[in-house]
């Protein structure tokens, strides 16, 4: 902790002694690069994702290296021990999700019933174990490819074939993190919502929100230039989900109505509209439900070809999860919402204005959770159809818990989420296993990381204090 | 003559704390049994140990000889122990009658039309079993299963109105009923159904069986209101606690709501009453009633302990006091062979000197100055009624009063927490009246609030955190809304050094540290910034001897630098060693302005009970 | 003090209060609608006739007067209530002119038709049925303490398992009795994680409804559907004998399927449990003062484990009328937020099983209305469009913002709910 510190100072002085021009011109020249070569950036990223394991080895290699300076082995285990400590029970929750998942999955099949039903208990075990292995594999290969496809797609490339086999094998680790845009804007939304005291449990409604006002925009002004339109439909959906999230802000500061309730029924109020709207107004054809297509100018642009579908809501995410870390944690407005999410007494004493603070952090949420459904609007879909809903409104609660309302650990939340969703189609199409299974790891995920007592219980894990108190957000209806 | 209640040797442990420590301890019937000693010197614990909320590590409790082990309230109920809280353990939007009977209900057999509802519910299963006929079955296991449950469910009912069923009995009955019930059902299932059905049968048996019991008693038991009614009468006349059954506890005053923590106990047949700190919500008046009504129950052969760390109670009212220290008894005595003086030493360890030394004060300029102002509470009922007053540079005004008579509400209206509905206030010549909180922040005045943890401070955050709670946005804090950590810690460390917090590490989270070390926390935040006014609520509330001395000492400090202070505090002693001039608040109002040095304890005790000074100097 | 100590006073004001200020506009604005659609939404001479099946004609109003009568005296009740009038009965003129105002729209879009008056309340009763079985559940939870936004988890799996035993044992019975345990089973999970593992009740009741919503279409798809069990057809109305046949009355409450019986009986008995038995005195001092509960003896933990249980027992039988009564077979999702609006019916009738059964009417017949309004298609004067059935939709929720809000009205929640109980 000191020495990340002594290291981040260190950096920040050089930094700030730098004139703004300089910094501000570095900065664009970062972005620059990384757009330029965004392409490139992304095709590592993805056979990053998908050798994961190598990539763990070189980590710890650079470890190694770093401990050299640093004392050695006991620093370097030390380093590894906090870190374990620190992922010990979000890990260990995925894998008892994960094994509870296998099991209903091996328990959960009519021949293998059959079978041990007409007494070979043993065979019936066996073919258990078999379709769960299927469907593990399965799962894996969808979320992060295979990897000898992969190095084998490498060599090919580099014996001139081109990239062509490359984007086949990493279709799985991209599939992954589109499928956790989403998640990680709706993370934020809640984990932000957490942080200020806020519960918002609305999350599902704001994006429906986010997602229609960016589709109108988007098919609404034919001729505009992309660099015009596309960035009017992001903040379009982001500015409508934030009005429409912090409305339970705003009767939160004037009437004291518990945020729980209000974006409950929120929820439910833009679900009737959108479905007045999708099969009125805004229906395109008739009995479809279902919005005109956004003009291409409003396209989230993709970085690579068919049938790598990663596209610029990714880096996005990135830089609002970096962009919300910042405001948490390194601005006045940041450190008034969490002092008013951890003792709105003392916050009023500070001065601060509690209501004020309420409905800026609804608006936040509100606005992050719009740009779930902006990027899927914009990037996926192109249109908004009835039953838009897919639940990530609901995941992101868990994706807040498990990332400890933290943006780093939302959006490590949100990739593994998104991963769980892309192979868990996979596993569908090729195991015949229905794509609910993630709903009942992730919630059992919830449980395990909401009560880390039942994991230590399981697991024998030592206790921990840094994990109590962690998980209480509502005070009632009443207050 | 045997004691009624004997202990020996009481231990209980805390995490880090040794709250009891080989405490000894005996009751006579018809006695007032007083315990002494500072907050936290374990009286409230001992109590509850004796009353089944907490168990003691070690020792032994002999109630009216026998040795007993209270493992729960209901326990201590049962021995005859009826405890009145500190805070009182009244539900607020229940009534009175409500309160008082909750847990030991008089219960009536509910409406006649229950038992005819009863009659028709078994016609209805009747034709029910004659509709299922023919199915076969599932079905035919299903009113098997129903009838076995019925079966029960009839035993139950006949032996309930033939009350049989009081608490001893039930032990009995139960079990043999169900057991025939249960036999009755799985013998209808067996005669009915299919062989691999069998055990679904015997399983839905066993479950009506099972739930039949708990559900017929809680719906053939319901609340006798007018007995409750009737029986709280009787007790109030024959105690002289005049009560109204059916008013709800939210709408009566204090004094009333302990009378019927009183009832409570009395209700439940309790002959040995403990009140933990009856006296420290009354007034004067109160507290004189109370002692009436005590004697009343003295004399009806209750007998009572009587938790207190005001001396002058216990000089004119117990039969014997134990003083307790650090956990310890630290001696027992009776009024008659003591003095004032001698129990407070042995309450505290020393000599008390609450004397803090000062030099004259030396007023200047008015800083503070409240024009009629009035304000009302969170029911909306009027707390502040046309308060006026004035605090000058270098001079301390201590607020006098008991508990709960406006003092907390005026001081959230000066601070701009509460609003005000008349009458305005101003500082340094400035009109505040109904300004932000951070406006009169920034005007320079300091607030050292009543509930620290409540209000003052941020407890799950780092010390370095909440020493900037009300800077936090200004220069060189922050920077274009940008906060400036490496400022932040600099200044944390610093004030952690000059305010001796100790363990002296801001980056510690504040709900790790003491209750003193808190407290020099707010000091040091409010204390560290440029102030002209610096307004103190109950400033040592709650902490340790050294943690006082040191406050007051900062406080007369602030004051001789020229600040204007303002304290609050509902210890007498507190405010007559600090103030300057001394206003008394009592319903809302300022009944009197006096010099500090011109007025005496037994004045200021009449004022706060709501005289007025002419009437006290006749 | 005290005998003698009088209550400090409330300043008595003449001026009105925000409240009052804001019920009167509404109720001013709402007749004023009413006159405009009796003026302009209405033909001359039409008439509004309500109908029984077997009476036939029952009331036949003349549209325009009616409407215009109805408009009218909701703006004199407006009046009064500026006035400060006839304050004692405040609230009986107030429910007064929102009955007046919903019969005021029903006569609306019956005008120049005739509307089946028995019908509709039954379908309304029908509607409400699931609402208020949710409701009760709610209550029974939150008066113990203990949040519970998981009412739709717990119906939601309470039809699956309807289903999947009803399929199993080939008895609908028996899939009634099943959804019941289920959905107490599941009420039983959300009670150990908020009160054994002190997990936030909020984030408990979310797991509880992503974990239903994903283990029944789960299950359905792998063990049902394979099975051909999925559709084990409807619970047949009861009909009692006699009290069946009283016109009007009989229809409505003496001829229905099990689970409208269930929910009727049900209402009445968690009534006398929770108000009138010293049991539901306990259950609600363990929601409002779990302490005090304590002291005098009551095991407050068990209490909200009971409460919490039962709560699931109701809310799953609650789930058996959407598969068992409405549809007769499993649809994923198929409670479709229903058990919110059972939550927003506990809040409306103010944790009260005869509040939120009347609650449950109200939006019952905001459900019942917009069907009617589907098929009757009333156009709205000078704007000439259709009002969408959706806006009725929504009614149920944004009165439940109204209402916690507080702009009219306020309901009360138990003081203690949604914090853990642990003894010292």
């Amino acid at each position: 902790m000191t020495e990340q510190q002594g290291l981040e100072n260190s950096f920040k002085n050089r930094i700030a002694a730098w004139p703004l021009w300089a910094r501000l011109t570095s900065l664009a020249a970062l972005v620059g690069i990384a757009v330029l070569s965004s392409k490139w950036l992304i095709l590592f990223l993805l056979i990053a994702l998908g050798l994961w394991p190598i990539m763990v080895l070189l980590g710890l290699g650079v470890l190694v290296l770093m401990s050299k300076s640093r004392g050695g082995w006991p620093w370097m285990k030390d380093w590894l021990k906090a870190r374990l400590r620190q992922l010990a029970v979000p890990a260990l929750s995925v894998l008892a999700a994960l094994v509870i998942g296998g099991l209903l999955i091996m328990f959960t099949d009519q021949v293998v019933y059959q079978t041990i039903g007409e007494g070979q208990i043993g065979k019936g075990i066996g073919m258990g174990f078999a379709n769960l292995g299927r469907a593990y594999v399965a799962l894996y290969q969808g979320a992060l490819g295979s990897p000898i496809r992969i190095v084998s797609a490498i060599f090919q490339a580099i014996g001139g074939e081109g990239i062509k086999p490359i984007l086949g094998a990493v279709r799985g680790p991209s599939d992954s993190l589109v499928q956790s845009v989403p998640y990680i804007f709706a993370g934020l939304a809640v984990a932000l919502g957490f942080r200020a005291g806020l519960f918002n449990i609305g999350a599902e409604g704001q994006i429906g929100v986010g997602w229609l006002a960016a589709v109108i925009i988007g098919f609404s002004f034919p001729g505009l230039p992309g660099f015009i339109h596309l960035p009017l439909a992001v903040l379009a959906g982001a500015l409508a989900a934030g009005l429409w999230g912090s409305l339970a802000g705003i009767l939160k500061a004037k009437t004291g109505a518990h945020e729980v309730i209000t974006t409950i029924m929120l929820n439910y109020i833009s679900f009737r509209l959108s479905e007045w709207v999708l099969c009125g107004p805004l229906e395109d054809v008739q009995g479809t439900c279902r919005t005109k297509e956004i003009l291409s100018s409003a396209y989230l642009p993709k970085f690579l070809e068919h049938p790598v579908t990663m596209h610029w809501g990714f880096m996005v995410a990135v830089a609002a999860a970096a962009a919300t870390g910042w405001l948490l944690f390194k601005t006045t407005w940041g450190y008034e919402m969490r002092t008013v999410g951890t003792n709105p007494d003392a916050a009023r004493y500070g001065g601060m204005n509690v209501a004020k603070t309420y409905v800026l952090a609804m608006l936040l949420s509100g606005a992050l959770a719009g740009l779930a459904g902006v990027s899927q609007g914009l990037g996926i879909t192109h249109n908004i159809a009835l039953g838009f809903s897919a639940g990530y409104g609901f995941d992101a609660i868990a994706l807040a818990l498990l990332g400890k309302s933290n943006p780093v650990g939302v959006v490590g939340a949100s990739i593994l989420f998104g991963a769980l969703r892309a192979g868990a189609a996979r596993m569908q199409s090729l195991a015949g296993i229905p794509t609910e299974i993630v709903q009942i790891v992730q919630s059992l995920v919830i449980v395990f990381i909401a009560a880390p007592a039942i994991i230590r219980g399981i697991y024998r894990l030592k206790d921990d204090d840094s994990e109590s108190g962690q998980t209480v957000f509502s005070r009632g209806w009443g207050s | 003559m045997t004691p009624i209640v004997e202990a020996r040797n009481i231990t209980k442990r805390f995490p880090g704390v040794l709250a009891n420590d080989n405490v000894s301890f005996s009751l006579n019937k018809g006695e007032i049994l007083a315990f002494l000693g500072e907050n936290g010197a374990g009286k409230s614990t001992l109590m509850n140990i004796l009353y089944g909320l907490y168990s003691s590590d070690e020792g032994e409790i002999e109630v009216h000889g026998k040795p007993v082990d209270i493992q729960e309230p209901s326990d201590a109920i049962d021995l005859g122990i009826g405890m009145v809280h500190q805070h009182f353990q009244l539900v607020p939007v229940f009534t009175v009658a409500e309160n008082i009977v909750m847990g030991t209900e008089p219960t009536q057999f509910p409406f006649s039309w229950l038992a005819l509802g009863i009659a028709s519910g078994i016609v209805a299963l009747l034709s029910f079993i004659g509709s299922m006929v023919g199915l076969g079955g599932v079905g035919q296991g299903l009113l098997a299963a129903l009838a076995g449950g019925g079966i029960v469910a009839g035993f139950y009912l006949l032996f309930f109105i033939l009350g049989w069923f009081s608490s001893q009995k039930a032990q009995i009955y139960i079990p043999v009923i169900s057991a025939i019930g249960i036999a009755g059902g799985v013998t209808l299932a067996l005669s009915q159904g299919a062989p691999g059905e069998i055990p679904l049968y015997i399983f839905l048996a066993l479950l009506f069986g099972a739930v039949s019991y708990p559900t017929l008693r809680v719906l053939a038991t319901a609340l006798d209101r007018q007995a409750a009614t009737r029986r709280i009468r009787e007790l109030s006349e024959q105690y002289g606690l005049i009560v109204d059954p059916k008013a709800v506890i939210e709408d009566i005053p204090v004094g009333i709501q302990q009378r019927v923590e009183i009832l409570k106990t009395l209700y439940r047949k309790a002959d040995i009453l403990i009140l933990d700190e009856p006296t420290a919500v009354l007034t004067p008046q109160e507290t004189e009633e109370l002692f009436e009504i005590m004697q009343t129950l003295v004399e009806q052969g209750k007998s009572i302990f009587f938790i207190t760390h005001k001396l002058k109670e216990i000089m004119s009212f117990a039969d014997r006091v134990i003083v307790l220290r650090h956990g310890k008894v630290v001696g027992e005595t009776t009024p008659a062979t003591s003095s004032e003086e001698e129990l407070a030493e042995m309450m505290v360890g020393r000599e008390v000197s609450l004397v803090v030394e000062k030099e004259p004060a030396t007023p200047k300029e008015v800083v503070l100055e409240v024009n009629r102002l009035c304000a009302e509470d969170d029911r909306r009922q009027a707390v502040l009624r046309d308060v006026s007053l004035s605090v000058r540079e270098g001079e301390v005004l201590g607020i006098a009063g008991v508990q709960g008579n406006g003092q907390t509400e005026l001081v959230e209206v000066l601070t701009g927490l509460r609003a005000a509905t008349a009458g305005a206030f101003r500082i340094l010549g400035q009109d505040m009246t109904n300004a932000t909180p951070r406006r009169i922040t920034e005007l320079g005045v300091a607030h050292i609030p009543e509930d620290r943890q409540q209000d003052g401070l941020v407890l799950p955050s780092p010390v370095f955190d909440n020493v900037v709670l009300n800077t936090y946005y200004k220069e060189p804090f922050a920077e274009r809304a940008m906060l400036q950590f490496d400022q932040i810690h600099e200044y944390a460390d610093h004030l952690v050094k000059e305010f001796d917090v100790r363990p002296p590490n801001a980056e510690l989270l504040v709900e790790a540290l003491s209750g003193g070390n808190q407290q020099k926390v707010i000091v040091a935040r409010e204390f560290s910034r440029p102030i002209e006014l610096l307004i103190a609520a109950q400033p040592t509330r709650g902490l340790d001897v050294g943690s006082i001395e040191y406050i007051h000492r900062r406080l007369i400090e602030k004051r001789d630098e020229g600040c204007a202070v303002l304290l609050v505090s509902v210890e007498l002693d507190e405010i007559m060693a600090l103030s300057d001039r001394i206003a008394v608040m009592y319903e809302g109002e300022i009944t009197a302005i006096v010099d500090a040095d011109k007025v005496t304890r037994r004045e200021l005790g009449l004022l706060m009970a709501g005289s007025h000074i002419e009437k006290i100097h006749q | 003090m005290s005998v003698q100590a009088q209550p400090i006073d409330t300043p008595k004001t003449t001026e009105i209060n925000r409240k009052d200020l804001i019920i009167a506009l509404l109720f001013l604005i709402a007749g004023g609608l009413i006159l405009v659609l009796g003026g302009f939404g209405t033909q001359t001479g039409e008439r509004s006739i309500f109908t029984d099946n077997i009476l036939g004609e029952l009331f036949s109003f003349a549209s325009r007067s009616t409407l215009y009568t109805a408009g009218s005296v909701c703006i004199l009740i407006a009046g009064l209530r500026l006035i400060r009038a006839l304050d004692s009965i405040k609230s009986l003129l107030t429910w007064g002119a929102v009955f007046l105002l919903l019969f005021g729209f029903l006569v609306w879009i019956t005008s120049g038709t005739r509307l089946n008056i028995t019908g509709m309340i039954q379908s309304m009763l029908t509607a409400a049925t699931p609402l208020t079985l949710g409701a009760l559940a709610g209550i029974l939870c939150e008066r113990a303490g203990i949040i519970n936004i998981a009412i739709e988890g717990m119906m939601l799996s309470g039809a699956f398992a309807a289903v999947a035993f009803a399929g199993v044992f080939d008895n609908l019975w028996m899939g009634l009795l099943a959804a019941s345990l289920v959905g107490g089973a599941m009420a039983a999970v959300h009670a150990v994680l908020s009160i054994k593992y002190k997990v936030d009740q909020i984030i408990s009741g979310t797991v509880i409804n992503i974990l239903a919503a994903g283990a029944t279409r789960f299950l359905n798809l792998r063990l049902l559907e394979p099975a051909g069990l999925s559709s084990p057809g409807q619970l047949s109305a009861i009909r009692i004998p006699l009290l069946a046949d009283i016109p009007i009355v009989g229809p409505i409450f003496f001829e229905n399927s099990p689970t409208v019986f269930a929910m009727l009986i049900l209402v009445v008995i968690i009534n006398y449990v929770v108000f009138f038995t010293p049991w539901g005195l306990r259950m609600r001092a363990c929601g409002e003062h779990p302490r005090a509960a304590d002291t005098v003896g009551v095991h407050v933990n068990l209490t909200r484990y009971v409460s919490v249980i039962v709560g699931g027992l109701i809310a799953g039988i609650g789930g058996a009328y959407f598969s068992l009564d409405v549809v007769g077979a499993f649809e994923d999702n198929m409670t479709r937020g229903q058990g919110f609006v059972a939550l927003a019916a506990m809040i409306f009738g103010n944790w009260s099983p005869i509040g939120a059964f009347m609650a449950a009417l109200l939006f019952g017949f905001a459900d019942a209305i917009q069907v009617k309004m589907q098929i009757l298609h009333p156009v709205l004067p000078f704007l000439n469009v259709f009002i969408p059935h959706e806006f009725l939709q929504t009614a149920p929720y944004i009165l439940t913002i109204v209402v916690v809000a507080g702009v009219v009205g306020r309901s009360r929640p138990p003081a203690e709910e949604g914090k853990p109980y642990e003894k010292q």
